[in-house]
């Protein structure tokens, strides 16, 4: 025999030969079949993802833009100086002036003043944060100074390192400083000497960098000039020979340089939220079936849903927070079935007893039958659930007694599920869980979310707040029915909030 | 209702199609089950795999070619990654190396499906798998190569001695009977 006589048989006999499966396979394999839902949630249609991305980097792009341009204005400088002069001392200055124009940035501010020291200088700088305090004694002059830059603002704080002088000569010095103020973004602070000697002082935070030169051929005491937007605001009044000369530069507002870092760390909070939400919702229905969609539209009406969840919410700025969570929905509906012309037939068995000639008693049963025409009416109470993840992006603005926050991101749900009853596509009343009913997806896929939060700190670690929000829905919940079913919802989430991580208010 | 019509229900997810669709393919696929696993509960679990795997990727048949053909694929491909997550060895069999006698047609014309079911499934699991892969499912060495990561080779020799053993074991069920 040739091998291939054998293949053949063998394939002949076995290539379309039929076993008994097994009972109960099918059913094994439905419910397998539905514990693994097609996809799950990562199964999203190519639309959905994108408009996901989208609404995504739509709204961290939009933080970061408020961010930087909304703490811009928010810088406020003052910085007093006050030194003692020699009465020798004179002060000049050139070419300074204070402007109102403050969308010019470009303007490295510029002072030119001359000092005429006659006599022995003795400098004193001090800081307010005490991280560099450098004191000068010039072998020929004494001058003393103190700058400070106080934090006015809010979200601004900067000190000013000082300024080491030493001027062996005694004569006029002139100097260079080169300012960096740092706030969300790093900056140096240099002032080189022209003379016989100089002091170079940095000082740099880890941020972002930002560099602003100054020349003033002038003494410390009257030359720190801090930079601004638009123009330097530095006035020869200012630097009178008074005790006390003060540059208030507390009008002065600095695009694109925020400065919290000199007064306080940057932002690094972690929150707990908790929260809950009545939900009103709102369905859309949409079908080619007329007959259907009218059925539906009289028997199913929407009540209040809810929902609950938890999310953990890190700052990645001091205004944005992303936030990620899990939170659980349910939608309520009620269905009402009203079936006119029904029929009762009520069964009616009359008993007598009679007694018979002979004098014994005989029970007799009449049996007859009631008719009642009227309608039924049939109510359940629907409940779709669902189990989701949220993932936001926050942009928190305010003051420390009150706080508002635009959040946006999406919704992915994990898992869907529901009960009551509803029409197929016969008109007749199903389970939802029947197999002739719609079918009904155990994974709604994803969802757009938009809130505005009002945040109200109680103490040191809990806030108390209120978000409207919307949430819309991408996909359908239905799928192989003559009509399309999905849920959108708006609602207010009440919760609390809670500081796991962070400095203390 | 048509085997289209059947198919598209199924891409609907309408579990009467789906059920229907598995009461028409569920004896064929059990004999293909049958044939690569060791045992009745194995194929079991690979029916059950192979046919949510069926209606999950059923959007993705293009109506193109047999139906039963692209369920076969999937019903083997499932098979064979059970077979590998439990390590499917390609081991050589000692054997006797005396020729086999020439086995006359006739000898195996009576045998039934069932008796070439027991044969095979006594087969051990590498040559059993070469020998369906190629005799019935009808893939080429290459192919086979291919899809349990062997040499061709392999897959030629193991078929050459999977096919000895069973003709070996058809002589020895006819001395039984005689």
């Amino acid at each position: 025999m040739t091998d291939n006589i054998f293949d053949k048989f063998v394939n002949d006999k076995l290539k379309d030969h039929q076993s008994p499966v097994p009972e109960g396979l099918w059913e094994k394999i439905e419910r397998k079949k539905d514990k693994e839902p097609r996809g799950g949630f990562w199964w999203f249609s190519g639309t959905a993802i994108w408009a996901a991305l989208f609404f995504i980097v739509a709204g961290i792009g939009t933080g970061y833009y408020l961010m930087n341009t909304g703490e811009a204005n928010d810088v406020q400088l003052s910085e007093t100086a006050s030194a003692k002069k020699n009465s020798s001392l004179a002060t000049n200055t050139n070419g300074i002036s204070e402007s109102g124009d403050k969308n010019k940035n470009d303007g490295v501010p510029g002072g030119n003043a001359s000092q005429d020291d006659g006599g022995k200088g003795h400098s004193t700088i001090t800081s307010t944060e005490d991280e560099l305090n450098t004191t000068t004694q010039s072998t020929e002059g004494a001058a003393k100074a103190k700058k400070e830059v106080i934090n006015e603002g809010s979200n601004t704080s900067i000190t000013k390192k000082l300024i080491n002088k030493k001027d062996k000569r005694g004569n006029s010095t002139s100097s260079t400083e080169d300012v960096t103020i740092a706030r969300n973004n790093k900056l140096n602070f240099n002032k080189k000497q022209k003379g016989n000697s100089g002091s170079t002082f940095t000082r740099k935070d880890d941020r972002t960098q930002l560099g602003i030169s100054q020349i003033a051929t002038a003494d410390l005491n009257n030359t720190y000039v801090p930079f601004a937007k638009g123009k330097l605001a530095l006035n020869s009044k200012m630097l009178s020979a008074s005790a006390k000369d003060q540059f208030d530069l507390s009008k002065l507002k600095i695009w694109g340089i925020d400065c919290p870092t000199a007064g306080r760390p940057r932002r690094n909070d972690l929150y707990l939220e908790v929260f809950a939400s009545p939900d009103f919702a709102m369905k859309s229905v949409s079908g080619t079936n007329s007959a259907i969609l009218q059925k539906k539209d009289s028997t199913e009406s929407t009540q209040l849903g809810y929902t609950a969840g938890v999310r953990f919410s890190k700052s990645i700025g001091d205004n944005l927070l992303l936030k990620a969570g899990f939170q659980f929905s349910q939608i309520n509906e009620r269905f009402d079935l009203k079936t006119e012309n029904e029929r009762r037939i009520t069964t009616v068995i009359t008993i007598r007893t009679v007694t018979t000639s002979s004098g014994s008693d005989t029970l007799i049963r009449d049996t007859t039958t009631l008719e009642q025409i009227g309608y039924s009416l049939r109510t359940t109470y629907n409940k779709y659930r669902s189990f989701d993840v949220p993932l936001l992006v926050s942009y928190e603005f305010g003051n420390e007694n009150l706080k508002f926050a635009v959040n946006a991101g999406v919704i992915l749900n994990l898992r869907s599920w529901y009960s009551g009853e509803t029409i197929n596509d016969s008109l007749a009343v199903v389970s939802m869980n029947s197999k002739t009913s719609p079918t009904f997806k155990q994974n709604i896929g994803l969802g757009l979310y938009a809130g505005f939060s009002v945040i109200k700190p109680l103490n040191n670690h809990l806030d108390f707040f209120l978000e409207p929000h919307f949430r819309y829905n991408l996909g359908n919940m239905t799928s192989g029915a003559t009509y399309t079913q999905k849920f959108n919802a708006a609602g207010l989430s009440v919760g609390i909030r809670y500081k796991l991580k962070g400095q203390r208010r | 209702m048509t085997e289209y019509e059947l198919i598209r229900g199924c891409i609907k997810q309408d579990r009467t199609c789906q059920k229907l669709l598995f009461e028409q393919y569920a004896g064929k696929m059990m004999t293909v089950c049958l044939r690569y696993a060791n045992d009745a509960m194995e194929a079991e679990d690979m029916m059950q795999e192979a046919f949510i795997r069926v209606f999950n990727y059923i959007n993705q048949f293009k109506f193109e070619g047999s139906f039963e053909g692209w369920i076969r694929r999937i019903v083997v491909n499932t098979a064979l990654k059970l077979l590998q997550k439990k390590r499917l060895s390609f081991s050589e069999i000692k054997e006797d190396n005396s020729q086999t006698p020439r086995l006359d047609p006739y000898a195996y014309s009576s045998l039934g499906e069932d008796d070439l079911m027991k044969l095979i499934s006594q087969l051990p699991d590498g040559y059993k798998t070469i020998f369906n892969l190629n005799v019935i499912e009808g893939y080429s060495h290459e192919e086979i190569a291919k899809m349990l990561e062997i040499q061709p080779s392999t897959s030629r020799s193991q078929l050459v001695k999977a096919r000895k053993m069973l003709q070996n074991q058809i002589l020895n069920l006819q001395k039984i009977a005689v």
